[in-house]
């Protein structure tokens, strides 16, 4: 059981990592292709541009996805510096909880939203559908709840990585 | 109950809950007090694919990623010291100069005293600058390219500012016009800055080093493959042959061609890590400019900025009144905001009061930046402070000690910028 | 009860100003009980995002172009169909016997109308005489990205267009990625595309209209009797919008003419083909199942009517 769990984390992480670089590969590729189109054979590909404008989307929750693995996300965070370092797990257990219950309203009604999105059948652009580009929304928030939730009771476990900043 | 909900909203934030899970709430408990399905906060969300420009910001700040992975800052601290050592206060103009450029190509994301202090710091000090003036330097430098093309934080005021434009009865904001309107701004700065370097080491034996042509020469060669970027980027974006996020594209592709294949000192394996690593920090910014969405949509769906407005009219009469203000508002939400946190909360409510007291969008996207630059170093939160903190393994409070005397030079350069509207717009309107 | 309404056009113009003062007026004459509140200049979002909005109750209307609401009652395209009109009279014509059938058609789609509002007919304007289809070919014409409806008009046509989003035209035109548009008057006028080219092809490509939908679910929620004063108030308020903006429409064309534009026109030969692709694409249009073949056949008598009677 620990074991399965193990490799479906671990593939789930291969999946976030391999999707986010193609994406970002794509978005220049396709990018310059179509600079190159416009100014040397004077046309434009209809869905490019509105498949870029998604791809962002994409990049932001799957990055969002990532950070969350070790809550590496941009926060204000005074207490962490002005209280001792033997309140922080308090703290942490605190807001782990939070997040994750606005993770998880935010994915349950998205997952509402894009199911009837589904059934009103709406096209994107190109007979895409919107409700497939849509589903990285309550996809995104159902990671992050999960992730938020595991970093609370590893905290409970006096187990959880310390808060951070994203260190640039 | 609502105002319990926002003192536990404010409360969540100071111990540490990630930005995007405040705003979120905020968003949700507004929409909540007005009756409107949570459904909404996805839509907003959603939003966030509807931006034309946006695709520039993964993009930039992957390219200052690889930039910054690579040996760029040898090259450029080489360039910048053959070109200018000779100067009076050489190596000091050559910090300002070089942390200039790599922070705005870089996209402002912070890596400059990373990259660069580790090298301007030992160069200032066996120049015989004091170490406490040199530490104050590369720690004030680090943000001194916030306001050149192609800065990330002038980018987002761009892109909030164009989704409230519609809206509001004002001159559009375009990206190229903030970037042009960032040029004498940032060059009063620098100029500033050394002028300060100048007077403040008059007393010191600073030896000048002697202008050698042939190690210019040398210099610009070693850097010959990324000297033409600054030129395709401004090139292509101020000629209008390229759109924002097509300039972003090209310096992507770019430099990625520059550093893997032709320095080659990134190998095609380590490619995909840093290019997950950049998408890490994009992707927390783009969430919080998502839940952003949703927030500025409950305060113009509610409207509160004309709410905001009267109320603000009935205290503050005149422009410069409402402008001393914002420059105290904006410098204290820069010591305890995290620039891009500033920036998504404040914005979508000061543009709209701004704008009625007759403040050009453009130059009050000056304003704001400069404002946030000078935050960087101001604790408690000054990101500059940390990093060079944790780079020099010196404590915070010593560091602003040190940066404290340019502080006040930025401060005043600010407050030039601020009442000095043509600074800012002779090149735009 | 408050009636939110998003609209894309910009507070301040006759469209928003008409729509505040009914607003107004429809609050006097039910003693408060309905309220119209605007938002204008797309604060609420693009046409989709105002869509799902709606869908949720968040708002419960917008004024939008008629394709906004083609997916509710596809024959309300009918007066979009390229090439089909000659001149004003034509449209007036079409439109005294047409207006309430979209009206009704709109309604039964779930979307309460009150009249149609004139958008003008988009031409060509170029930087290059555009006689022509070959010309048109030959020019970098934009075309509004993300907007599937003129995207397939273009395939039709042959063309092979730039897509850029409409913010960045102006620029496009200055810079010369981008030598041709095809617009409203009004539009070229208001975003200043006019002023980067040189030539209007007098040819009316295309009839563009707006109007208001207030989802059914919203409306019904008012009483009978204060449903009856809504709709007389904006009945009345479009009517007069209506005939305020084709006004508007007209001094625009005449306005561009004045700023320089040189009018060109194509030959009869070079019309003829117009109208045979034009046809063709209409065609298309009917085979798709955007139109229906009985809603185009009653266009075409109306209009063969209202040529015969000339
Ligand atoms: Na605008
Ligand atoms: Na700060």
């Amino acid at each position: 059981m620990a074991a399965l769990l193990h490799r479906l984390h671990r593939t789930l992480h291969q999946i976030e990592d391999g999707l986010i670089v193609a994406v970002l590969l794509f978005m220049v590729l396709l990018a310059v292709a179509q600079i190159v189109l416009r100014n040397f054979f004077g046309t434009s590909l209809v869905w490019i541009e509105p498949l870029l404008q998604n791809a962002v989307l994409w990049i932001g929750l799957l990055g969002a996805m990532i950070a969350s693995r070790n809550d590496e996300h941009i926060r204000i965070d005074v207490a962490s510096s002005l209280l001792p370092e033997k309140y922080h797990p308090f703290l942490t257990t605190v807001v782990d909880l939070f997040t994750a219950f606005i993770c998880v309203l935010v994915a349950w009604y998205s997952v509402g939203f894009v199911i009837e999105e589904y059934e009103y059948a709406g096209t994107a652009f190109s007979k895409v559908p919107s409700w497939v580009l849509q589903s990285i929304i309550p996809v995104g928030f159902s990671v992050m709840a999960v992730r938020y939730v595991v970093l609370f009771v590893l905290g409970l476990l006096g187990k959880r990585p310390k808060m951070q900043e994203p260190v640039p | 109950m609502i105002p319990i909900a926002i003192v536990l909203l404010v409360l969540l934030a100071l111990m540490g809950a990630p930005l995007f899970a405040i705003i979120l709430g905020a968003a949700a408990l507004g929409f909540y007090t007005l009756g409107i399905e949570m459904s909404v906060l996805h839509i907003d969300i959603y939003q966030l694919s509807n931006s034309v420009v946006l695709m520039a910001l993964p993009l930039f700040t992957f390219a200052g990623f690889l930039l910054s992975e690579s040996k760029t800052a040898d090259r450029m601290l080489r360039l910048s010291q053959a070109a200018f050592g000779w100067m009076p206060g050489g190596m000091a103009f050559v910090s300002l100069i070089a942390c200039a450029f790599f922070t705005a190509l870089t996209g402002g994301s912070g890596v400059t005293i990373v990259a660069l202090g580790a090298l301007l710091l030992p160069a200032l000090v066996k120049g015989n600058y004091p170490e406490k003036f040199s530490l104050g330097l590369v720690t004030s430098s680090g943000s001194l390219g916030l306001l050149l093309v192609p800065s990330v934080p002038l980018l987002i005021y761009g892109i909030i500012a164009q989704q409230m434009s519609q809206q509001l009865d004002m001159p559009s904001v375009e990206i190229v016009d903030l970037y042009l309107a960032g040029l004498v701004p940032a060059l009063l700065m620098v100029v500033l800055m050394y002028g300060y370097c100048v007077w403040a080491t008059r007393g010191t034996e600073v030896p000048r080093q002697s202008f050698d042509f042939r190690e210019l020469v040398d210099a610009l060669w070693e850097a010959r493959w990324e000297l033409p970027l600054p030129l395709v980027v401004l090139g292509g974006i101020f000629s209008g042959f390229l759109v924002i996020s097509e300039a972003a594209a090209v310096t992507a592709l770019y430099v990625l061609v520059a550093e893997v294949f032709l320095y080659r000192e990134i190998s095609l394996r380590r490619l995909p890590g840093i290019m997950r690593d950049s998408m890490i920090m994009v992707g927390g910014i783009l969430l919080i400019l998502a839940v952003a969405l949703a927030f500025t949509d409950y305060l113009v769906y509610a409207g509160v900025p004309e709410k905001l407005f009267t109320l603000i009219q009935t205290h503050v009469e005149s422009k410069i009144t409402f402008l001393i203000l914002l420059n105290i508002l904006l410098l204290l939400l820069g010591a305890v905001l995290d620039i891009f946190a500033a920036l998504v909360i404040m914005v979508p409510l000061i543009l709209p009061v701004a704008l009625r007291y007759g403040i050009d969008p453009v130059h009050l996207g000056i304003i704001f930046v400069a404002n946030m630059q000078i935050g960087y170093i101001t604790p408690p939160v000054g990101m500059n402070l940390f990093i060079a903190s944790y780079r020099f393994k010196k404590k915070v409070t010593e560091l602003f000690a040190a940066t404290l005397p340019f502080m006040m030079v930025l401060i005043i350069a600010l407050l030039m910028i601020t009442y000095i509207p043509q600074l800012s717009l002779w090149l735009v309107r | 009860n408050t009636l939110k309404i998003s609209t894309l056009y910009p507070d301040g113009t006759t469209i928003v100003t008409g729509l505040k003062e009914a607003g107004k007026e429809i609050a006097e004459k039910t003693e408060g009980r309905v309220k119209l509140k605007v938002y204008p200049g797309g604060v609420m979002g693009d046409d989709r995002a105002v869509q799902r909005k709606i869908r949720i109750g968040q708002l419960h209307g917008q004024v939008a172009q008629g394709g906004a609401f083609a997916s509710a009652y596809k024959d309300s395209q009918i007066l979009n169909v390229p090439l089909a009109f000659n001149n004003y009279d034509e449209v007036d014509a079409v439109r005294a016997e047409l207006d309430p059938v979209i009206q009704q058609g709109l309604e039964e789609g779930g979307w309460v109308s009150f009249g149609l509002i004139d958008g003008g007919f988009a031409y060509v304007m170029s930087e290059n005489p555009v006689k022509s289809i070959t010309d048109l070919r030959n020019q970098k014409l934009w075309l509004p990205a993300n907007d599937e409806g003129s995207a397939k008009a273009a395939k039709a046509f042959e063309l092979s267009p730039i897509l850029l989003n409409i913010g960045s035209v102006l620029t496009s035109l200055q810079t010369g990625a981008v030598n041709a548009f095809a617009a409203p008057p009004v539009a070229a006028l208001t975003l200043q595309w006019y002023s980067r080219v040189n030539y209007l092809t007098d040819m009316p490509l295309l009839y563009t209209f707006g109007t208001l939908g207030i989802h059914e679910k919203f409306f019904k929620r008012l009483s009978a009797e204060d449903q009856q004063v809504v709709r007389q108030v904006l009945e009345s308020t479009f009517a007069k919008l209506d005939t305020e903006s084709r006004q508007e429409n007209l001094s625009a064309f005449q306005a561009v003419k004045q700023q320089g534009l040189e009018v060109v026109g194509p030959s009869p030969e070079q019309l003829a083909e117009w109208r045979d692709y034009a046809k063709r694409a209409t065609a298309e249009l009917v085979e798709e199942g955007e139109i229906s073949q009985e809603m185009l056949d009653r266009l075409n008598a109306i209009l063969a009517q209202q040529r015969e009677g000339q």
